[in-house]
């Protein structure tokens, strides 16, 4: 015996609809117009395929590991290391610093002669002192000052006051030396901006003047490299129609660069950032394992962590940037599937951007993301 | 004109023929889409979507018998119904606690007695996706697996979709009944 749902069968598989007026025209007129559309239908192809050759042949024109020399004061801002005191504080110019250090060899050479020859004067000082002393012990009197047209009178009121002027000076020679040496390396001290180290020694850069390779001593940064960071996501697609998606999520990255100091050798710099990206997707080929897709839309990196070497350093705020996006999904099932998306992003200049990084170079940025996305 | 005939001027891009295929399959393919689709408007556009794509695709067509052409583009038209229904099926949520009673099967004798037209809304008023799950397994004859993979549900969720569904349709059945004593 028959159910109801049998019923419901029967009546409905062959029953038959009266179609409303005009049905076929308008059909006709559909079928029409879409034929049209089908023969430019290579055009909706070759629009998303000609924009990923044409986003390739930009990045690889325009990809480039970022090496970059930057001045004191950048890292000067960032490092949590107290600064030394400098004398005479001179901004350093990289040309010129070049120059100097070239110089140092020569400079070298000379500094033992030029001590050699500070140390004669030093010692001509007593003789010199002596002879002095000796014309003021013998005649005061007979010390005259006496001009070519000066008057006879005149002098003599100048010979009265001599004798005043002449009195024998009692000073030891050792502490008329130890007085004129002191001054001699007083005026060798103020001529020269002196720095020294822990120790006390005295660099060679500050003997021959050189403040700002003296700070460049202290361990300031000279030269960054650096490396394409590496993305992980987590993402979650949610369709608005059978090609249409929005995606959101969130996406970790890791900003490496090797930095050179002058003095210290090389460091690295590891960043870590947790993206959320909000994107539009379009998908323009869709199969049974295999998704291939474009989108654009905007991230937002949050810093979580940055470090030099084994000290931790002052971290970025949050980075927004506009992305555009061409890739690929392989589905595992009918929610989860895996995605390898090479992206180009641009990043606005921001006072939250206090680290030096692949972007912070070029705002206009290559990268390539990977991760698991699930499909609602 | 034959099935096979039509196909082959179809083929040849006949107008003539196009227009014939339209004309010998719309009305059942309406009533097909009338029963996926809540509002006539959209079971009208969707019917004729499905007849457009099932001229663009005719070459794909294998002819297997009689009846095999309608069997070819009904399925078409029951693929771009479920397409719609899956991508919108998060939009609407359905509070019915109806669905959970235990209502007892309507008899076959009086349900006989129905109008087809009535048999169409009372499915047309049921949320999509147990619209869907009934029609696809109770009228169209697919498997639990296969609209689990074509609704993108679990086969134990297009299970108790569908005695919701029942249970759904048996109160409305049960009411129509009842109003026409």
């Amino acid at each position: 015996m028959k159910n109801w749902e049998e019923v419901f069968k029967e009546s409905l598989e062959d029953y038959s609809s009266s179609l409303p007026e005009g049905s076929l025209e308008g059909f006709q007129g559909k079928l029409s117009s879409h034929s049209r559309s089908l023969s430019m239908k290579w055009v909706w192809w070759a629009v998303p395929a000609a924009a990923c050759v044409a986003m390739v042949a930009v990045l690889l024109y325009d990809h480039r590991i970022e090496e970059s020399v930057t001045g004191v004061d950048t890292i000067a801002q960032v490092m949590e290391v107290p600064e030394p005191e400098v004398l005479s504080p001179v901004v350093p110019c990289e040309r010129e610093a070049q120059d100097k250090i070239a110089a140092i060899p020569e400079i070298l050479v000379e500094i033992p002669e030029k001590i050699g020859k500070i140390r004669e004067e030093i010692e001509e000082i007593p003789e010199e002192i002596g002879e002095i002393s000796e014309e003021v012990g013998e005649t005061p009197e007979e010390i005259l000052v006496v001009t070519q047209d000066a008057d006879p009178e005149e002098c003599m009121v100048k010979h009265e006051m001599a004798p005043k002027a002449l009195d024998k000076i009692n000073v030891s020679i050792p502490t008329t030396g130890g007085v004129i040496g002191g001054v001699v390396a007083g005026l060798l001290v103020s001529s020269r901006p002196s720095e020294l180290d822990n120790s006390g020694y005295m660099s060679p850069s500050s003997l021959i003047g050189l403040g700002d390779l003296s700070s460049l001593a202290n361990g300031k940064l000279v030269e960054y490299k650096h490396f394409m960071p590496v993305k992980l996501g987590l993402e979650l697609r949610i369709p608005l129609s059978d090609r249409l998606y929005v995606t959101t999520g969130g996406e970790y990255s890791l900003y490496r660069s090797s930095v050179e100091r002058f003095v210290t050798g090389t460091e690295m710099q590891n960043v870590h950032y947790l993206g959320v990206p909000l994107r539009l997707d379009w998908s323009f080929l869709k199969r049974e394992r295999v998704e291939l897709y474009t989108g654009a839309g905007s991230c937002v990196d949050f810093c979580i962590a940055a470090s030099h070497g084994d000290s931790s350093v002052k971290k970025d705020g949050a980075i927004f940037s506009v992305v555009t996006v061409g890739g690929a999904l392989l589905k595992l099932n009918q929610h989860l599937g895996l995605y390898l998306e090479p992206q180009l992003s641009w990043t606005p200049s921001s006072s939250c951007m206090h680290l030096e990084t692949y972007r912070t170079n070029d705002p206009l940025m290559f990268t390539i993301s990977s991760g698991i996305r699930f499909t609602l | 004109m034959s099935e096979q005939e039509l196909v082959q001027k179809c083929c040849a891009g006949d107008v003539i023929a196009q227009g014939e295929l339209y004309t010998q399959y719309a009305g059942r393919l309406l009533a097909l889409c009338r029963r996926y689709c809540s509002d006539p408007d959209d079971a009208h556009d969707l019917m004729q979507d499905a007849m457009i794509k099932a001229v663009e695709k005719i070459h794909s067509f294998t002819y297997r018998g009689n009846g095999s052409l309608y069997s070819w583009i009904s399925r078409i038209a029951v693929n771009m119904a479920v397409s719609s229904i899956r991508k919108h099926r998060f939009l609407r949520i359905s509070l019915d606690s109806t669905a959970l009673k235990d209502i007892p099967d309507p008899p076959p004798e009086e349900v006989v007695d129905i109008p087809k037209e009535t048999m169409l809304e009372m499915i047309s008023n049921m949320p999509p996706v147990r619209r869907a799950v009934f029609n696809m397994y109770c009228i169209d004859g697919y498997s639990h697996k296969e609209i689990s993979e074509k609704l993108e549900i679990t086969e134990k969720g297009s299970a108790s979709t569908l005695a919701k569904a029942r249970n759904s349709l048996k109160q409305q059945i049960a009411d129509y009944l009842k109003k026409n004593e």
